[in-house]
């Protein structure tokens, strides 16, 4: 039933080029998040490590929470938009399977674009003369920043779910992206939703998940919201009425 | 036009934009202010703000244009009313009521952040009184950067009905005008970007901050103001207004 | 198995307001069913309760000799065509690319496409984008759609609107032909008698949220001779507005 849905998702999101935006924003901070770098060589002597603090410097805060924010609206909005719940949901198929479907077809999109952003640092790295990047941390800012990054996804299908408006739920996901900044100052992101993805990254952030050590406690609480968040938005798509 | 524009308030009746600007606003504030706390930074703070605020406001008033702009030109889309205003209203008067509308709001929010963080510096007990002149072209380079981002927005968000669109590309350009603030090698780079005004017309540098003192023997000081770019901003303002009502006077509903 | 929908008590209230109230609904196999009421008389609240679009607050649905319920909603939709409100689709897709995407989750075979786009007469403009259409050709979008399965029951609210002259009696004699070409039984809701008069064999009557007269169409020409069939429908859907 899912595998049918996912299919047609995926065929919902042709010739909608919405993922040239995911493409296309990591290139910004790669770009001039490297010149930077390259022009303060003199204060950040980490090499790879402050290499990728002027990568995720703001990608991780304001920009790709708000890229999830705007990519969630998006999914939602196609079946806010002429109806389309009624048809939707009179087809053979669970409802919660429905918010399954573009649950995971959001976090395929986060997964992507946190692979291609890896991608693109390790390329930079090169490009500003680094040498042996460190692919094993590399692996993990990348695997824990999509896990941190589902919590957001499904935050924000959910909200996006129940709220008509493009713009607000975009909104609501930049003032997460802000929240999860304040909660890392206050040294308690790993333990708010919006906090988890920076978190997982060990963007430039106060608290480092690599230093607190805790990636087994950052699992579980990742998996512990996400499974929070698909309930609530299940309960709500079975019980709704399409009024 | 006064009757047009008692239309875009109705409109936005239960559609919360000026609470969701505002609460937008009130996170902004509660964000950057909690920090001013050492007494260097109690000795600096009037200049400092002017300093560190043009890098928020970047990030801010972009991304508040996106949301609020989309907000207003999104009612339009959704009931299909563009294609009954325009038959019962000039087209450019439209475009002009519902752009005064949404300017209004994000001046609002302009005021208020600037008021606000007078304010703050009394409260907390900032050396000095405020500089008063240096604040209004602090006003006046914050308020003249956000009314062109905003333009843009607006007009995309008119054109497009796909909401997404005017959202990332505004997102994007954020993104740039960000990062071109940490650029200072680039200069041109600000320069060619509306969301980099921000940084250009920032007039206030830090001297003297080390590592192992920071702010200790540090100052800041006016290092010119860029009225070049200042009136290239503006021109672009004009510019932007006239081509926007143009594309949507042109625009096929 | 004669009767196709049966429902006993259908209530529907919406804050404290019944929009549907104690409704006993009879559908025969193989028939062509007109619901027939005044705007807001709770038509589309009755249909949409019969796909589970939305919970009724009382009352029991059997569906082809099934309960309506959680478990049983799957397979009763799984055998439901409909066309609610106006119709679903995806405007930035075409009309074939439309009806893929229902396939995919009808999981049905891919040459109900091209059969469903001739009998709408749409075949021609299947590589159109939908935001392109005409309301009439999108109207017909969204019968194709509703037959794409060939369902054993289909739900049509209001199929005629937004069709020119021609396109309506095109409309008519399609809807006509299902139950001997397909074996459907068919529900047709309209405001309009003489349409449900040129349609159907049954109808029910619902004027505020309670049926009215439910049997053959025939017999309600005999209640009063001496009044026309608009007298005698206005005198049912009257008497309860004047309460």
């Amino acid at each position: 039933m899912l595998r049918k849905l996912l299919k047609a998702e995926r065929m919902k999101l042709r010739r909608s080029p919405v993922w040239l935006a995911f493409i296309l924003m990591p290139v910004i901070p790669a770009v001039l998040g490297t010149a930077n770098y390259i022009y303060n060589q003199g204060i950040l002597t980490k090499e790879w490590i402050s290499l990728w603090t002027q990568h995720t410097l703001f990608t991780d805060y304001f920009f790709l929470p708000i890229m999830l924010g705007i990519y969630c609206s998006y999914l939602m909005r196609l079946e806010h938009g002429n109806n389309n719940w009624n048809k939707v949901f009179t087809m053979p198929v669970s409802r919660s399977s429905v918010f399954l479907a573009k649950l995971i077809t959001a976090a395929i999109m986060l997964l992507l674009s946190m692979i291609w952003i890896c991608v693109l640092f390790v390329i930079s790295g090169y490009a500003a003369g680094l040498t042996n990047p460190p692919w094993l941390t590399i692996a993990k800012w990348c695997i824990f920043g999509t896990l941190g990054g589902m919590v957001t996804v499904a935050i924000q299908i959910l909200i996006s779910m129940n709220i008509k408006s493009f713009a607000q739920p975009v909104g609501i996901a930049f003032l997460g992206g802000l929240s999860g900044l304040v909660f890392l100052a206050k040294n308690l992101g790993h333990i708010w939703p919006y906090s988890l993805m920076s978190y997982g990254m060990n963007a430039n952030a106060p608290q480092k998940i690599a230093e607190s050590g805790g990636y087994g406690t950052f699992v579980i609480i990742c998996a512990g919201y996400i499974a929070l968040f698909t309930i609530i938005g299940n309960r709500i798509a079975v019980r709704r009425d399409i009024a | 036009m006064i009757s047009l524009f008692k239309c875009e308030f109705m409109k936005t009746r239960r559609r919360y934009v000026f609470m969701t600007a505002w609460a937008i606003l009130a996170a902004f504030l509660a964000w950057i202010y909690p920090r001013h706390q050492s007494a260097d930074l109690l000795r600096l703070g009037w200049m400092e703000n002017l300093y560190e605020l043009p890098l928020v406001n970047a990030i801010f008033m972009p991304l508040l244009s996106i949301i609020v702009s989309s907000r207003l030109c999104d009612i339009e889309h959704k009931g299909y009313m563009l294609k009954q205003l325009a038959v019962t209203e000039k087209r450019g008067k439209i475009y002009d009521a519902k752009l005064i509308y949404g300017l209004a709001i994000m001046m609002s929010c302009v005021m208020i952040s600037w008021g606000m963080t007078i304010a703050f510096g009394y409260h907390v007990g900032y050396q000095g009184g405020v500089p008063i002149k240096l604040y209004l072209f602090y006003l006046l380079f914050t308020a003249v950067p956000t009314i062109s981002v905003y333009l843009f927005q607006y007009t995309l968000s008119l054109c497009f009905k796909n909401q997404a669109i005017p959202f990332f590309v505004g997102a994007m350009g954020t993104f740039l005008g960000t990062f071109s603030m940490f650029l200072p090698q680039f200069p041109w780079l600000r320069r060619s970007l509306i969301w980099g005004y921000y940084g250009a017309l920032s007039f206030v540098g830090l001297f003297g901050w080390t590592k192992e003192n920071r702010y200790q023997y540090a100052h800041f000081d006016v290092i010119g103001i860029d009225w070049l770019s200042f009136i290239i901003l503006v021109f672009v303002c004009v510019g932007m207004y006239l081509i926007g009502r143009e594309i949507f006077k042109r625009k096929e509903l | 198995m004669d009767e196709v929908v049966k429902t006993t008590g259908l209530t529907k209230f919406y804050r404290g307001t019944a929009a549907v109230s104690n409704l006993d609904m009879s559908v025969k196999k193989g028939r062509i069913y007109g619901f027939l009421g005044p705007n807001g008389a709770g038509k589309t609240t009755t249909l949409k309760m019969l796909l589970s679009l939305i919970r009724p607050t009382a009352g029991e649905m059997e569906i082809m000799g099934r309960r309506m319920n959680e478990k049983n909603r799957i397979e009763i939709l799984r055998v439901t065509g409909s066309l609610i409100e106006s119709p679903s689709f995806y405007g930035h897709l075409t009309g074939a690319e439309n009806l893929r995407i229902l396939q995919t989750m009808l999981d049905i075979p891919k040459k109900n496409i091209d059969k469903v786009l001739q009998i709408v007469r749409l075949d021609h403009q299947r590589g159109k984008k939908v935001s392109a259409y005409s309301l009439g050709m999108k109207q017909r979008l969204g019968l194709a759609g509703a037959l794409l399965s060939f369902p054993q029951l289909l739900i049509l609210d209001e199929p005629t609107n937004g069709l020119d002259p021609s396109g309506i009696q095109e409309m008519r004699e399609l809807i006509r032909s299902l139950p001997q070409q397909y074996g459907m039984t068919v529900i047709v809701s309209s405001h309009l008698l003489s349409e449900i008069d040129q349609i159907a064999e049954d109808v029910g009557i619902i004027a505020n949220g309670k049926m009215m007269y439910q049997g053959k169409l025939d017999r309600l020409h005999q209640i009063d001779q001496s009044k026309s069939l608009e007298e005698i429908f206005l005198d049912l859907t009257g008497k309860e507005k004047s309460l």
